[in-house]
């Protein structure tokens, strides 16, 4: 804390960038798995492909709401 | 006289594979087959409709489609249930009364975008690491994590040599368990675990042979 007041930055600023860091790695996950799902619907299809891939799009967009939120509101 | 004992034709149909496999049913002949599923999430089906995997060649029929016995989910399930509820347990200790309400609450966002994370890809490792019997080949689909795939098949004509095991409490209540292949190809071994009926994949896979052994001899090649 005393290290932050010496050099003159504001901690929850670091922390916030530190949140918004690690969300943008989360959100470049996210992006992996979707095409790991288009990847693996490629392997095999079962007929059950549109709900496992919608399953991944809504991780990308919850994982991007969330790198939204953290900027709107920290 | 009443009968005592009136044999199941869908029980029947599956102890005698060979003929099926000898005449492959089509049609709606195909929906009355014991273990034909119309279910995605089948972990053992018999003739599938409509599955297609990469190396599948045209005239190539898909007789059994396996993935692991459902019940081995459950351990994940259950972890994800308490990932699901932890944040509302874990709201009556103040762990976090240290940050702001406004990390408190991304914090919390993000929990759930972890559990969320954690439930695809165990789902998805179950969904899609599969095992296939097709009328010319045994097919083992793997996926061991996010950017690692492995596919891996060999003639049926190979096969020398099929155990299954079954042991355990769980595994004899819910009827599942692993089949070994040892073929006579590179690759050595094909294991085929935790799958569901692994008594009948046996059997189904010995009558594959036997019928593979029978086009060698009236001399049906494909």
């Amino acid at each position: 804390m005393e290290f932050f007041q010496i050099i003159g930055l504001d901690i929850w600023l670091v922390a916030k960038y530190l949140a918004i860091f690690a969300l943008v790695i989360y959100a470049i996950f996210a992006w992996v798995v979707l095409r790991q799902i288009q990847l693996m619907t490629d392997t095999l299809e079962v007929g059950f492909e549109t709900p496992v891939r919608l399953l991944g799009i809504f991780h990308l967009l919850f994982a991007l709401g969330t790198l939204g939120l953290a900027f709107v509101i920290l | 006289m009443p009968d005592i004992f009136i044999s199941d034709k869908k029980e029947e149909l599956l102890e005698k594979p060979t003929e099926i496999l000898e005449h492959p049913p089509t049609g709606k002949a195909r929906h009355k087959l014991p273990g034909h599923r119309h279910n995605p999430l089948a972990a053992f089906c018999y003739y599938p409709d409509g599955i297609n995997f990469e190396t599948k060649d045209k005239k190539e029929k898909v007789v059994l489609l396996l993935r692991k016995h459902p019940i081995t989910n459950i351990p994940w399930i259950i972890i994800a249930i308490v990932m699901l509820f932890a944040p509302a347990v874990l709201g009556s200790f103040p762990i976090l009364s240290f940050l702001p309400e406004s990390f408190q609450f991304v914090a919390v966002i993000g929990w759930y975008l972890i559990t969320t994370a954690f439930i695809l890809e165990n789902f998805l490792s179950w969904f899609f690491n599969v095992n296939i019997l097709t009328d010319e080949r045994a097919v083992d689909i793997d996926f061991h994590n996010l950017i690692y795939k492995e596919v891996s098949d060999t003639k049926i004509e190979n096969i020398q040599d099929v155990t299954y095991k079954m042991g355990g409490v769980i595994r004899t209540i819910f009827n599942y368990g692993d089949l070994h292949i040892q073929t006579a190809a590179e690759q050595r071994e094909f294991d085929f675990l935790a799958i569901p009926k692994p008594d009948r994949v046996a059997k189904i896979l010995q009558d594959l042979l036997t019928e593979e052994e029978q086009e060698k001899i009236e001399g049906r090649v494909r």
